[in-house]
This record gives C-alpha cells, sequence and structure tokens, in this order.
C-alpha cells in the first residue's frame, strides 16, 4: 500500500494540496486547472437537478444560476451540529468537506499516478477538540487516515523553519486572505508551538481591495462622462479582471495602467491608478486590520516589542503597505522570503507552508 | 593435575571467553549493521520509487511544457482579441470604409494566428449550462427555458482539446408570466 502522504489546506474559500516528491515538495494541481493554472481547488460542492455532483472549479461556475445547490464555506460551519438540506437530502459540513478531499484525492492520485492514502490537514488555530475531530471525520469519509491535525499558524512557522531556533521566542501570524483575517500568537519552546491567543475578522480581506478600487474606478468614469457603469454587468466583469491585475503588479511597480476599450458604447476607459492612490483607497481596510492585531496582543499578555517574530501569510500580505503597517506596529521586520516560492511559483504562500510541513516532518508523520 | 595443565586450562577458558564477548560483539555489530543497511534499503526503494515517478511525470511535464508556456500567454491574447471584436462592432456604425476596412484586416490577420495555434471561440448563447465550459455570472428573468445562455459577457475559447477560457455567461431563469 502506498505511503504518500499529502498535506491539505482545507480553507473557507479555496483548498489546496501538495506533496513531497524524491525530497522536493510539490504542488498538486486541480483537474481542471492543470493545463494552464495550476490553481487551488475552490472549496464548493454543487448537486445539480439531474443528480450530479460537482466539486471545485466547476461548482463554483454555476453557483449564481443554482444557488439552492451550491454549497460553499462548510469550514465555518464544522463541529456544528448545522445541516445542509439540497433537493431534499441533508448533508452535514462534514460531508461537504469530504466531497472536498475526495476531490484533491482523486486528482492528486491522478496528478501521482498512485494511491493516496494518508493526509495532513491544517486547521485554524481557534479550532475547537469539536472542530478538529469534524475535520478528521471528513478525511475519513473521503477515504483519507488524516495523520494529523495542524494548525495553519503552527505550519507556517514551519515553513520559515522556526521551530529550528535554539531559543525560545513568541511569534505572531498575521495571515490575510481572500475574505478573512487572522492574528495568532505562539510561544515556542523545546520545538513545540503553544497558542497564546487568536483574533481576527471572517469579513475581511483582498476581495474588500478590489471592491474599493472598481468602486474608484466606476466613480472616476462617472466623473468623466457622466455614465454609471454598475448597472452594466459586463462592464463591471472586465473592471473586476483588470482591478484585480493593477492591485498585484503595484505590489512590485509604482504605477499601473487600466486600459480598457469601448466600455460602454464608444468610450474608453483609461485610468493610472499609482501605488500611493492605491494605498488611500484601500486604507479603511487597512485600519480595520488594527483592532484583532491589538487584540490578540492583548489577549497574549504582551506588549508589541515582545513578540520576537512576524510571519505575513496570504496574498495581500504582499502589498507594501499591508507589510509597512504590521511591521511598525510592532516595532520590528516581518520574517523574508522563502527561496523556493519563487521557483514554483505559487499563488498563495499557504501552500508553501504545507509544503515545508510535509518536508520537515515526514518522517515524523511516518512513525505515527 | 599440574600447575602447568592448571594454567593452561585458565588459558583456554580466558581465551574462549575472550572470543564468545567478541563473538557476542560482533553480532549485536552485525545486526546494527543489518539495521543500517535495511534503513538504507527503505530508504532506496523508496528513492528509487519517487526517482521513477519524477522520471515519469517530468517527461509527462516536458511534453506539456511548451503547451502550457504557450497557452499562458496565448491566454493573454485572447484578451485582445475581445478588444478587436468590440473595436468591429463599433465600427460598423461609422462611414469611413477605408478605416473599416484596415481594422477588419488587422482583426482577420489576429484570428490568423489565434486559429494557426488551435485557438478558437466556441459558441455559448442558447445553449445549456455546462460548468466545464461556462461561468454564470448572472440569471436573467425569462419566460423560456430555464439554465439556458441568453447572453455572453465575455467570449470563451479552447485551445485543441484543452480549454483556454471559460466564457462568462448570463443565463434565464424562469419567470412565470402573471
Amino acid at each position: 500500500m502506498s505511503n504518500k502522504i499529502v498535506g491539505i489546506d482545507l480553507g473557507t474559500a479555496n483548498s489546496a494540496c501538495a506533496v513531497l516528491q524524491a525530497g522536493r515538495p510539490t504542488i498538486v494541481p486541480s483537474a481542471e486547472g492543470a493545463s494552464l493554472y495550476g490553481k487551488a481547488f475552490p472549496s464548493f460542492v454543487a448537486f445539480t437537478k439531474d443528480g450530479t455532483v460537482l466539486v471545485g472549479e466547476p461548482a463554483r461556475r454555476q453557483a449564481v444560476s443554482n444557488p439552492e445547490g451550491t454549497v460553499y464555506g462548510a469550514k465555518r460551519k464544522m463541529g456544528t451540529s448545522f445541516k445542509y438540506h439540497v433537493h431534499g437530502k441533508e448533508y452535514s459540513p462534514q460531508q461537504i468537506s469530504a466531497f472536498i478531499l475526495q476531490k484533491i484525492k482523486r486528482d492528486a492520485e491522478e496528478f501521482l499516478g498512485e494511491k493516496v492514502n494518508k493526509a495532513v490537514i491544517t486547521v485554524p488555530a481557534y479550532f475547537d477538540d469539536n472542530q478538529r475531530q469534524a475535520t478528521k471525520d471528513a478525511g475519513q469519509i473521503a477515504g483519507l487516515e488524516v495523520v494529523r491535525i495542524i494548525n495553519e499558524p503552527t505550519s507556517a512557522a514551519l515553513a520559515y523553519g522556526l521551530d529550528k531556533q535554539d531559543k525560545d521566542s513568541k511569534i505572531l501570524v498575521f495571515d490575510l486572505g481572500a475574505g478573512t483575517l487572522d492574528v495568532t500568537i505562539m510561544e515556542l519552546g523545546d520545538g513545540v508551538f503553544e497558542v497564546k491567543s487568536t483574533s481576527g475578522d471572517t469579513q475581511l480581506g483582498g476581495h474588500d481591495m478590489d471592491g474599493a478600487i472598481i468602486n474608484y474606478v466606476v466613480k472616476e468614469f462617472a466623473r468623466e462622462y457622466g455614465i454609471d457603469l454598475n448597472d452594466d454587468k459586463t462592464a463591471i466583469q472586465r473592471i473586476r479582471e483588470a482591478s484585480e491585475k493593477a492591485k498585484i503588479e503595484l505590489s512590485t511597480v509604482n504605477e499601473s495602467e487600466i486600459n480598457l476599450p469601448f466600455i460602454h458604447g464608444q468610450k474608453n476607459l483609461h485610468l493610472n491608478l499609482t501605488r500611493s492612490k492605491l494605498e488611500e483607497l484601500i486604507d479603511p481596510i487597512v485600519t480595520r486590520c488594527k483592532k484583532p492585531l491589538m487584540q490578540a496582543i492583548k489577549d497574549a499578555k504582551l506588549e508589541p516589542k515582545e513578540i520576537h517574530k512576524i510571519i505575513l501569510v496570504g496574498g495581500p500580505t504582499r502589498m507594501p503597505v499591508i507589510r509597512n503597517f504590521v511591521e511598525n506596529i510592532l516595532g520590528r521586520k516581518a520574517e523574508r522570503g522563502i527561496d523556493w516560492e519563487e521557483k514554483l511559483n505559487v499563488e498563495l504562500i499557504q501552500w508553501n507552508v504545507l509544503l515545508t510541513v510535509l518536508q520537515y516532518k515526514e518522517e515524523f508523520f511516518l512513525e505515527k | 593435575m599440574n600447575t602447568k595443565q592448571e594454567m593452561n586450562m585458565e588459558d583456554k577458558q580466558e581465551t574462549e571467553k575472550v572470543i564468545n564477548e567478541f563473538e557476542a560483539q560482533l553480532r549485536i555489530d552485525i545486526e546494527e549493521k543489518d539495521k543500517i543497511i535495511s534503513d538504507y534499503e527503505i530508504t532506496m526503494k523508496r528513492l528509487q520509487a519517487d526517482f521513477d515517478n519524477y522520471v515519469k511525470r517530468t517527461q509527462k511535464e516536458k511534453e506539456d511544457f511548451a503547451k502550457i508556456v504557450g497557452a499562458k500567454i496565448l491566454v493573454r491574447f485572447v484578451d485582445i482579441a475581445d478588444d478587436l471584436d468590440r473595436t468591429l462592432s463599433i465600427l460598423e456604425k461609422t462611414q469611413d470604409n477605408e478605416v473599416k476596412t484596415g481594422i477588419k484586416m488587422v482583426h482577420a490577420r489576429f484570428s490568423k494566428i489565434l486559429q494557426d495555434e488551435g485557438i478558437k471561440s466556441f459558441i455559448s448563447k442558447g445553449k445549456k449550462i455546462d460548468p466545464y465550459f461556462h461561468e454564470v455570472i448572472e440569471m436573467v428573468p425569462s419566460d423560456g427555458e430555464e439554465g439556458l445562455i441568453v447572453e455572453e459577457i465575455q467570449k470563451g475559447y479552447v485551445m485543441k482539446d484543452h480549454i483556454l477560457r471559460t466564457a462568462k455567461v448570463k443565463v434565464s431563469k424562469r419567470v412565470e408570466k402573471k
């Protein structure tokens, strides 16, 4: 029987999977994304009226047309007695998560050319025993032996090799994703991470930033031409894609152009977006990060200066404004660069996190 | 038994004891070495299996690589194809035939490049929604059949047997006439 262990980040919006290959960490692409993007697995499960079950990207694509048959965000309900009622059937959050894990298992087996029976799954540090058990159950339903449940911030710390430090230290993990912020403070002693406090905001992330840029672009267009693009879905869709690209580009350059010819009839949309303008637009979002950050420090009964290491996780933390914001509050620089991050060209640092967990700990997991 | 014989016997016993101890130590050493060899064997087998898979996958990746890299660039060109389509539809309203013909030629040349690379758009309007080809952006009330694509917000493209870009579409939602 295969002993291959995969690492799974079972996320609220997206999930991801990684595996060690000849000692090298490798990302498992989803079957739909393999040809081009190799992106994560959207955490969507859909039941169509004709009885088909769709999981991941196809389920996400049809969500608007099948809202009553589409389930997402099941992670938020894990460990509760909540039941999803779809087309007369009842599903627990574990069963929904199991569909996602099954899909990941299948795509991993296809990618590796061998059976996959074991997995390490990461969960938020604030997950209680019920939520952790529910995650394990989901794995079991999917035919996976969950050899370990790991805290997401712990796996981030492992990715930066912080468990290999000689001296004990206090670590703050600031994880800002597409839709949520999680702040965790951990204390490392004798190679063991102890969670001191957790805080966050379940409605704050990169999507809010995209929204702020889109609003600005639409307003600028209305100011110039007196036309409101909000009712034009096609225009908004184009602006959304262009805004997201500009946001990512502005992490490395100071100015980005948004050019959308014939956005409305014969009218063109041309806009120069500078990094400082972007920072002004997202300032309210950045400011909202302060409360959870300070709360975590307070709950850990620490002063900002007592934090020894800062780890930033998630796409939006690549923005200099976010990095500077956290570094300024804590009065020290965040940890930088995992060298193979660039080589793998992955979108989410969380994936690397998983990879490294496996890299460091595979022997350990095998013994269990 | 004389003293000499006694001494020989003691020597012999001593020698046997040393030999036994030596043998015991040797056994322990051999067992340890066996364990090391066995560990190496397991590691080697695992690495060998990993390596075999790695070679297989590398071979496949090599074959896919050019295709994927090409597709990554081409999917960006598809955005320009959209812009050219829009330009053409706007041009239909102008009177300047020379400009119209010129832009049409640009459009034709560009379409030819995509075609040569095996890229073609697919028609979604009027079809049933298929989540492997379409992404639903909006539902539109209709008194006709439900789940039909009524409008393409963004055209979808395929490259040979791969989906290069899914189409973004509006889909009918059945509303009974009052």
